[in-house]
Parts: structure tokens; C-alpha cells; sequence
């Protein structure tokens, strides 16, 4: 037998080896996760009910979602105490999808909606796995952290994390590949789905940037030649489509391209300093003499601290267009307000990636970190349906 | 080896009819078809409230009732005259928050002056300075609440009958009578750019005219002969304040 035929068999076997093992991983790992945690919301509640289960994961801002997709966009603001608030914040694509995939099966938005988050982030899984450099431990936690850690029920409910994540892993895959026209579209999605996408036409020209580089190009033949390279420029410009298309359906629905920015007094945003928000928000809690436990302005603050230093660890990594991404993924929210910044570091797929690489270098650490996520997943489904501002 | 690039005719009109786009987009955000309240909440950031709709804040009252912002307390109980500033009912009145809170009153007014009266209390106390709140009829203001300590202050200011009028009047000819509470700010703003401010609360109002009042309440009230100024202080123990809960976010 001819030896390169044996080893491209062998390579066939290990390539098909491979499909379950990162493919089917999220698959089980999702499974384990919606079977656990529904073994925990019985065993606290004493409620068979898969569907009060799913309702009951269902808080904040998957009501939000859900009605958006039931009833589309408000009308005059008057929700929350103050009378300024209504759904125009929401950004319309996974609302689109949960509607479209009622229209096509049937289902509730809420079974519907739940269904599709979680192959979302499946999805979004799978993809990632070209980013991993065949790490296959640190996709292990990755998956795991996903489906399993103290944050799945951003992954399982009805919350645009899934969908967010998945349009970003995606986008970085196409760069990684070159493709950027593509990787255009995915930015034009992801642009649709939350204000942070429209950060990803940074990313393209900062990938395009190194790649050049890498090609053994120079900085200066990288701006030389940029005016050949017209498959950047209708990258960069699809981006910011999915959000121009929301402004104009909300200049003809409100009268005001940008409500979905002004509505954001209502939850007290408004821009300024990043940095000044963020050490109002650390040391919050000590200006009230409060040392002896960790409130969620601290929390916010520290998860904030947290999505910068891990953007920094990519910059080091020399994976800019990650980094980047991922800083001002961090910046824009927190120039707003600190609150929610769990949710929105979490939800930016780099830093999950970089996370899972850095802390499954060791093993000992790996296998420490599996149950200990285990553990707060468990524990924390009662704050997370007690609709605790922690977690949001 | 360095990759070669070709411009690609199709690319760049795409990228054409994205520009295109972009500029109708452009024109949306510099020209927003909006209401003036609208414009002042959420763009200019100039007004503290973004008033409540019309047709749930109607105004409607019945002229002279009492009016609780207490549930299940006798009175006018309706929530029609809330409109700007104060958060819905609850079992301690209604709350205001900004710089500002207003009630509207749409009705016609009898030719006659009128006594407001108001039971009231903020969130301070004897440890910290007085703060003051004016009581602003149509634009005059017609008196200032002192407040110093948490006790509970029962006001009554005279609204004289052009006062009452300067308000204008509604498409079906009823006037219009805004009774704006004005509290000081009490701190710098916070993460969410909105000033701290007094929450003045209040439990219940009346507006009636002073020639339906017995003339002894009416002269007791106006004895000093000065309206605007408050002429009875009912001291009234409250709970400490509580801050308002957080809300979630979006995004």
C-alpha cells in the first residue's frame, strides 16, 4: 500500500473521529445542561411543567424580546415608574427570527424562542472550533461554560447573547479565513442584532491589517494597496446596514432615527466617561462603608475590569482585531452606565475564547473550573429566576 | 508571498448604493419628526419628565373633591391628573423624581379664585439643610413649601382666578391648569448623568374654589392676607426614604 494513501486514510479516520468529538460535544454538553437545570427548578419548586420551567428562565429582557416578536415595536413610551420607557431598545433581528420561526412551526415564542437559543449557541460552538487551534480543552470549557457555567441562562432563554455570539464567531472565522465580504455580512447582522456589532467594521480592517502582515507585507504596501482592495471597503460598509435599516423603520415608526438610543434614559443611560462610570461604580459601595459584601455595582465594575484585561491579554496574543473588538466591546456599554456589564462582557464571544485558551492551560485549573461552574450554574438558577440585578 | 488585489467593479457599486443608503439614514437622525415633549425628554435632555398621554392623563377631576394618591383612601381616585414628574400611586402617594414634578388639571373654571391644598412630605430630615420647593400655578409661582425634617406638611396657597386662567384651554374649550412642584437637587449626578434630587411625595390635593369653601376655613387659611405663603404645617411622622428600585437593562 502506497504510504500516502495510508496516511491521507488515516487523516480520514481522524477527521472523522473528530465530527463527534467537536460537533457533538455542544450537542451533549446543551443537553446536560437544559436536563440539569430542569432537575433543579423541580426539585426548588415542585413544578413538573417544562413550559413553567421555560417561563420561569424567562426574565427581564426575554419579556422584552418575546413581546417585541409578538407585538412588534410601541407605540408613545410609558413603561417603568417614570412613563419613558418602551421597547424601541431592543434591536429587532432575534425577535425577527423567533417571530419566523413561529410562523413556520407553530410554536410559542417562548418554546419557539428557547429552542432557538439554545442551537443558537450550539451553533455558535461548533464554529468556534477553527479558533481554538485545536485546543480541544479549551473548546471543552468553552462548551462548557456555555451550556454549563454560572451564565447559561443567557444561552438558553430567550436573550440575544446566542445569536450575538454566534454572528461574531462566525465573522472572526471568515477573517481567519479572508473572506471579508462575508464577514461584512455577518458584521451587517450582528449590527442588527445589538449596537456593539457595528464595532466589527474595526475588526475587518484591523484583520485585513495583519493578515498583510503576516502575508510578509509592509505597513506602508498595506495602505499603498488599500485603494485596490475594494472587497474591504463593501465589508466595511455592510456592517453598519442591519443598524441603518432599524433607524429608518424607527424614523417611520417614531419619528426618530436614533430612539433607539434616546429610549436609553430610561434605563439612566447616557454617554460619558467610561472610566469615570467605572470608578463611580468600584467604589460605590465603599463610599457607603459597605466591606463586607460584593454588590452588584462592585460586581458590574469587576466584570467590566475583567473584559478589559482579557482584551488586553488578546492584544498580547497579537490578535488585534479580537482585542479591540472586545475592548470597545466593553468601553461603549460602560460609557453609559455599569449596569448589566456581566451581561455584556459575557456575551462578547473573544473574551469567552481567550478565557477559555488562558485558563485551560493548566490542567489543574481546567479541572477545577469544570465543577466549580457546575456548582454556580446549579446555584445560581434560583437568584437568576428570582430576577436578581446581579446577573443582569 | 504577497496576495495580489483586483478592484471589482461590482464591490464598489454596492458600496455605492450602501452610500446612498447611508445618506437617506443621515438625513433621519439630523431631522427627527418629533413632539416638542419628546424632543426636550429625550434628545435636548431639557426636561426632567416625559409627560404621561393624553388620553390616560386626561386631566379630568371633579372640581373641588379631594383627590388621594394613596390607594383605598377616600377620595377622587382616578390616576387622570398625573402627568409629569411623579411615579404612579403607591401606599406612601406619589413620588416625584428630577428637577420637577406636574399635575394637569383640564376642566372649565367657575369665575373665582381657588385654594389649593396638599398633604406632603420629602426625603429628608432634621440633619440635613432646609430645601425648599416651590409650588408653580400656569408659570406664577404661588407659594414655597420649607421643608426640614421628615414630618409631613400640609400646604394651602390661594391661586387667584387669572392665575388659574393663563393656563390656555384644550381643543373642547376646558383650561388648562399645570401645578408644578419645583425640589432642589440635593447631589451631583451619578453614573446616569440625572441629577439627585428631593423626592417630594404627595398624598393627597385638592383644588377648589373659594367660594365653595366655608368662610372660616377660607379665612383661617388667608389670614396673613398673603397668598403663596404656607399657613398650616401638620406634622406627620414617615418611614425613612427607600431609594427607588433599579431597572434592568437593554440591550
Amino acid at each position: 500500500m502506497d504510504e500516502t494513501i495510508a496516511e491521507s486514510k488515516a487523516a480520514a479516520r481522524r477527521w472523522t473521529w473528530r465530527i463527534p468529538a467537536y460537533v457533538l460535544l455542544p450537542f451533549y454538553l446543551m443537553l446536560i445542561g437544559v436536563l440539569l437545570r430542569y432537575a433543579v427548578y423541580v426539585r426548588t419548586t415542585g413544578h413538573w411543567g417544562f413550559n413553567d420551567y421555560l417561563r420561569a428562565l424567562c426574565v427581564y429582557d426575554c419579556n422584552a424580546y418575546e413581546r417585541l416578536a409578538l407585538y412588534g415595536y410601541e407605540g408613545r413610551p410609558s413603561g417603568f415608574d417614570k412613563g419613558d420607557a418602551n421597547n424601541w431598545a431592543f434591536f429587532p433581528f432575534y425577535s425577527i427570527l423567533v417571530w419566523g420561526l413561529n410562523r413556520i412551526t407553530g410554536l410559542s415564542m417562548l418554546v419557539g424562542g428557547s429552542i432557538l437559543t439554545l442551537l443558537l449557541s450550539v451553533w455558535a460552538a461548533i464554529l468556534s472550533w477553527p479558533l481554538f487551534e485545536r485546543r480541544f480543552r479549551a473548546y471543552f470549557l468553552f462548551c462548557f461554560f456555555l451550556f454549563l457555567g454560572p451564565f447559561s441562562y443567557y444561552f438558553s432563554t430567550l436573550y440575544t447573547e446566542a445569536l450575538f455570539i454566534m454572528l461574531t464567531i462566525a465573522g472572526f472565522v471568515l477573517l481567519k479565513q479572508r473572506d471579508y465580504v462575508s464577514a461584512g455580512v455577518a458584521g451587517a447582522l450582528m449590527s442588527a442584532t445589538r449596537s456593539t456589532g457595528l464595532l466589527f467594521a474595526g475588526a475587518i480592517l484591523i484583520a485585513a491589517f495583519q493578515n498583510h502582515l503576516r502575508d510578509g507585507g509592509s505597513v506602508r504596501g498595506f495602505f499603498r494597496t488599500l485603494w485596490k482592495r475594494t472587497d474591504l471597503l463593501l465589508a466595511v460598509a455592510l456592517v453598519p446596514v442591519g443598524i441603518c435599516l432599524f433607524a429608518i423603520y424607527l424614523w417611520f415608526h417614531s419619528g426618530d432615527a436614533l430612539a433607539f438610543v434616546h429610549i436609553q434614559r430610561a434605563w439612566g443611560r447616557a454617554f460619558s466617561d467610561p472610566f469615570r462610570n467605572l470608578w463611580l461604580t468600584l467604589k460605590m459601595q465603599f463610599d457607603a462603608h459597605n466591606y463586607s459584601t460584593i454588590s452588584t455595582d462592585l460586581a458590574f465594575g469587576l466584570a467590566a475590569i475583567a473584559g478589559m484585561a482579557l482584551s488586553g491579554v488578546m492584544a498580547w496574543k497579537g490578535k488585534w482585531d479580537w482585542a479591540l473588538f472586545s475592548l470597545f466591546g466593553v468601553l461603549l456599554p460602560l460609557s453609559t452606565n455599569a449596569y448589566s456589564m456581566l451581561r455584556f462582557v459575557v456575551g462578547l464571544a473573544p473574551v469567552l475564547i481567550t478565557a477559555s485558551l488562558l485558563f485551560s492551560r493548566w490542567k489543574w485549573l481546567f479541572y477545577l473550573l469544570l465543577p466549580a461552574l457546575l456548582i454556580l450554574d446549579v446555584l445560581l438558577l434560583p437568584t437568576w429566576t428570582g430576577r436578581s440585578y446581579y446577573l443582569m | 508571498m504577497l496576495p495580489t488585489y483586483q478592484p471589482r467593479l461590482w464591490h464598489l457599486a454596492v458600496v455605492a448604493l450602501i452610500a446612498l443608503f447611508d445618506l437617506v439614514v443621515l438625513y433621519m437622525v439630523l431631522r427627527p419628526n418629533v413632539s416638542d415633549d419628546y424632543r426636550a425628554y429625550y434628545i435636548d435632555r431639557s426636561a426632567s419628565c416625559f409627560p404621561r398621554a393624553d388620553n390616560v392623563a386626561t386631566g379630568y377631576y371633579p372640581l373641588g373633591e379631594p383627590i388621594s394618591f394613596v390607594p383605598d383612601r377616600s377620595g377622587f381616585s382616578l390616576d387622570t391628573v398625573r402627568w409629569c414628574g411623579f411615579m404612579p400611586p403607591s401606599n406612601t402617594g406619589i413620588r416625584s423624581f428630577g428637577d420637577y414634578g406636574i399635575i394637569r388639571i383640564v376642566m372649565p373654571l367657575p369665575d373665582d379664585d381657588f385654594l389649593l391644598t396638599f398633604a406632603s412630605w420629602a426625603n429628608t430630615d432634621s440633619s440635613k439643610p432646609e430645601r425648599d420647593v416651590q409650588v408653580v400655578v400656569n408659570g406664577s409661582r404661588v407659594g414655597t413649601l420649607s421643608f426640614t425634617s421628615s414630618k409631613g406638611i400640609f400646604g394651602r396657597f390661594l391661586v387667584p382666578q387669572a392665575v388659574a386662567r393663563a393656563g390656555g384651554t384644550d381643543d373642547n374649550g376646558n383650561n388648562i391648569v399645570l401645578i408644578r412642584f419645583e425640589v432642589p437637587r440635593t447631589g451631583p449626578p451619578g453614573t446616569n448623568s440625572e441629577p439627585v434630587t428631593l423626592q417630594l411625595r404627595l398624598e393627597s390635593l385638592r383644588l377648589a374654589p373659594l367660594k365653595s369653601i366655608p368662610a372660616e376655613l377660607a379665612s383661617a387659611s388667608f389670614a396673613a392676607g398673603t397668598p403663596g405663603t404656607v399657613v398650616e404645617a401638620a406634622p406627620k411622622a414617615h418611614p425613612p426614604h427607600t431609594p427607588a428600585g433599579k431597572k434592568k437593562e437593554a440591550g
